[in-house]
């Protein structure tokens, strides 16, 4: 039986369209997604519903229980009406692409049905015990495996200062975006640093307390010397510096300037610096990006919310031989030439899986190769 | 397939009978019968668990545990919770061993993992495996299981039961015969079922006018759903009747009148009018009979080891030795 569970119109489309067939008022959606209502405080509907074309208000006209759809008052149609009930254009994006990965509620399912069991190396295990090592297994793979999909485009205010993202947990790449639209990446800096506590100190250079015996804190001057410096003075850029990618940008000024020997490379470019400022939970950016747009690349742990807690099929080999090597190696009296074979079999996955998520892909290295002196055969 | 309980019965009587040795009461096979099955069932699991240790074979009619698992599969159940309430479950009534529950809140219903108080606080204390309705666990006593999460509103199906049940009673049903004789009465045993052939002797209102012959008369019932119940009358005078039930139908209680319809015995002839007692029942009387549950691959440890224990009440030690040899020769051929 084919892994497909919904129809090309569910998927491409984001609908299913019914005929009403006498008396029927139900019609029940069989996609992928299920359908959410609007619950005040709690959701917002993910979907619409037709009759006829024309757009059915929920509550008044239908109702939804457990995936079906029932037309009420006005709404009940008659034989041969056209019903549809449509996802919501966010919605069809979330699916699409779908079958690409596999839900971690399938991993840990799978893994019970072919791992676990009688005759089998082991015999049994919790279900809690596979989904711990299932979730801690995604972890670990969306931190150096799993290709990283989390990003925000954001705009730096005046304070020079963004909220580091709610499911953060590193950083892939920080860029700034030109006019274009390109890339240009903004580089950590050890040129300055944000303090994690600023005692406020009295004349002998001693921390004072309040009334509850804690420090008091004051504000940071590095930061606030960080925030107005003039960047030029550390990039030893001209004032009327280039910020566009643009080939045909040809000026004078491109041409003339900026031809100086002898520059330290790490601070000798324009796109900013930023630090993380862990007092705050910030990132903090260097004053010359001030209302510029940025783009944030980051890691989180797969883990954060439920439409999160899925792995590429790329990795499910990988993610199947972690949770077999895990169980198996910390159980009393396993023969250890098991627990290495397991360990060699999760390895062998693992590389597997980070070869075929890198993206390698042959004639993408030949275009870059091309007119550089080297002869790609492909 | 059952072992028809007549059989055994039969097979035991003659055994004990032969040499003029004893006899054995229906009353006591039937106290004796459930006793063996309920041996021979509980052997079940000890032998699927010896089994499983020890090494297996894939070839068919071969595999001990595929044949063990063939002998209780007719016990198998599969059922919705009893009761619902305070967020917890109660065990079906007939449950006599554990499998599983699944919980039907979930996606496909999942198995609900069974933990203990200090595991279930545990696993809450734990970020990674905080139970959700895809991965629900519960905790199981006094005959209930406590799921987590809890459902938002819960009713008894919310939770499912895989478990064996335990066998019915074993039941030789009888009626004494016209020299006093017990007959066998091979009808299935219902507590609510009327003792089909038995006559019905409780007049309320007796016949008047009938005319002598055999009948098959029309009636009305106090009983909505009688199925298809059917009597016949056999009228020895204007006043006497013998009516006979010839199919026990259905949904009779315990004080349900049958009323013969007017001129159904006989020209002119009214009534007569039952009201039914109690001993008009299966479970008022010893009408009724219920066979073995295991299967009949089990006939012949069954017979012996009725045969043991009968030999105690008749006190006969030769029939328990023999029974006994019989039985551990049975037994060393099946586990060698």
């Amino acid at each position: 039986m084919g892994l497909l569970t919904e129809t090309n119109e569910q998927y491409y489309a984001g609908q299913q369209s019914f005929t009403t067939t006498p008396a029927q008022v139900k019609f029940t959606w069989t996609g992928d997604t299920n359908l959410v209502a609007t619950v005040t405080g709690v959701s917002y509907a993910n979907f619409e519903v037709y009759k006829n074309g024309v757009l059915l208000t929920p509550t008044t006209e239908y109702t939804l229980s457990e995936n079906a759809v029932t037309l009420i008052g006005a709404a009940i149609p008659t034989t041969g009406d056209a019903v549809v009930i449509k996802l919501l254009t966010s919605t069809v994006w979330a699916n699409n692409g779908s079958y690409s990965y596999i839900s971690l509620t399938d991993v840990i399912n799978n893994f019970m049905v072919a791992y676990v069991g009688m005759d089998k190396l082991i015999p049994r295990v919790k279900r809690s015990d596979v989904m711990f090592h299932a979730k801690r297994g995604l972890q670990e793979f969306s931190y150096d495996t799993l290709k990283s999909i989390k990003s925000q485009e954001l705009t730096i205010p005046p304070s020079l200062s963004i909220i580091i993202p709610q499911d953060y947990v590193n950083y892939v790449e920080m860029s700034r975006i030109d006019d274009l639209g390109v890339k240009h990446v903004i580089y950590p800096t050890t040129l300055t640093s944000n303090p994690y506590t600023v005692p406020v100190q009295d004349a002998n250079g001693v921390p004072t307390q309040n009334d509850l015996g804690e420090n008091i804190e004051g504000t940071s001057q590095t930061d606030e010397r960080w925030d107005t410096a003039n960047d030029n003075l550390l990039t030893g850029a001209y004032d009327n510096e280039m910020y566009n990618a643009g080939v045909y940008n040809w000026t004078w000024d491109k041409v003339a300037y900026g031809r100086r020997y002898g520059l330290d490379p790490e601070t000798s470019q324009t796109n900013g610096w930023f630090t993380i400022n862990d007092r705050e939970g910030k990132f903090s950016f260097s004053s010359n990006l001030a209302g510029q747009l940025i783009i944030l690349e980051y890691i989180s742990d797969g883990l954060s919310v439920d439409y999160d807690m899925k792995i590429p099929k790329m990795a499910e080999e990988a993610i199947y031989m972690h949770i077999a090597y895990s169980i198996l190696a910390s159980r009393v009296n396993m023969p250890e030439y098991i627990v290495q074979r397991y360990k060699k079999d999760r390895r062998a996955a693992l590389r597997n899986a980070k070869i075929r998520l890198s993206e390698i892909k042959l004639n993408q290295f030949v275009q870059v190769m091309r007119n550089k002196s080297k002869w790609i055969k492909h | 397939m059952a072992i028809n309980v007549n059989t055994v019965y039969t097979t035991v009587l003659s055994i004990l009978n032969k040499e003029q040795r004893g006899y054995l009461t229906p009353y006591e096979f039937n106290q004796l019968a459930t006793q063996v099955q309920l041996e021979i069932f509980e052997n079940f699991f000890e032998d699927y668990n010896q089994y499983i240790r020890m090494p297996k074979t894939d070839v068919e009619f071969a595999s001990r545990m595929d044949h063990i698992h063939e002998e209780f599969q007719v016990f198998e159940e599969y059922t919705f919770s009893s009761a619902y309430a305070s967020q917890e479950y109660t065990q079906p009534t007939n449950l006599h061993r554990f499998g599983a529950a699944f919980w039907a809140l979930g996606t496909n219903s999942p198995e609900i993992q069974i933990v203990s108080e200090r595991e279930y606080v545990q696993q809450k204390l734990s970020p990674l495996l905080q139970p959700s309705n895809n991965f629900p666990i519960a905790t199981y006593k006094k005959d209930k299981v406590k799921v987590y999460p809890f459902a938002a509103a819960g009713v008894p199906k919310d939770v499912e039961w895989s478990y064996i049940r335990k066998p019915a009673d074993v039941r030789w049903g009888y009626y004494t015969g016209s020299l006093g004789q017990f007959v066998y009465d091979s009808t299935v045993y219902g507590a609510d079922l009327l003792n089909n052939g038995a006559t019905l002797s409780n007049f309320t209102t007796p016949l008047a006018t009938g005319t002598i012959g055999t009948y098959t008369p029309t009636f009305t019932t106090t009983n909505s759903t009688p199925g298809s119940f059917a009597i016949s009358a056999n009228v020895t005078s204007a006043t006497a009747v013998t009516i006979t039930i010839t199919d026990p139908g259905s949904g009779f209680v315990v004080g349900d009148t049958i009323t013969i319809d007017g001129g159904q015995l006989g020209v002119g002839s009214t009534g007569p009018v039952i009201t039914l007692l109690a001993s008009d029942f299966n479970s008022g009387s010893t009408y009724g009979s219920v066979n073995f549950e295991i299967s009949d691959s089990q006939q012949t440890e069954c017979i012996l080891k009725i045969l043991q224990y009968a030999g105690v009440i008749i006190r006969d030690p030769q029939i328990i030795q023999a029974a006994q040899q019989e039985l551990m020769q049975d037994e060393a051929n099946a586990k060698r």
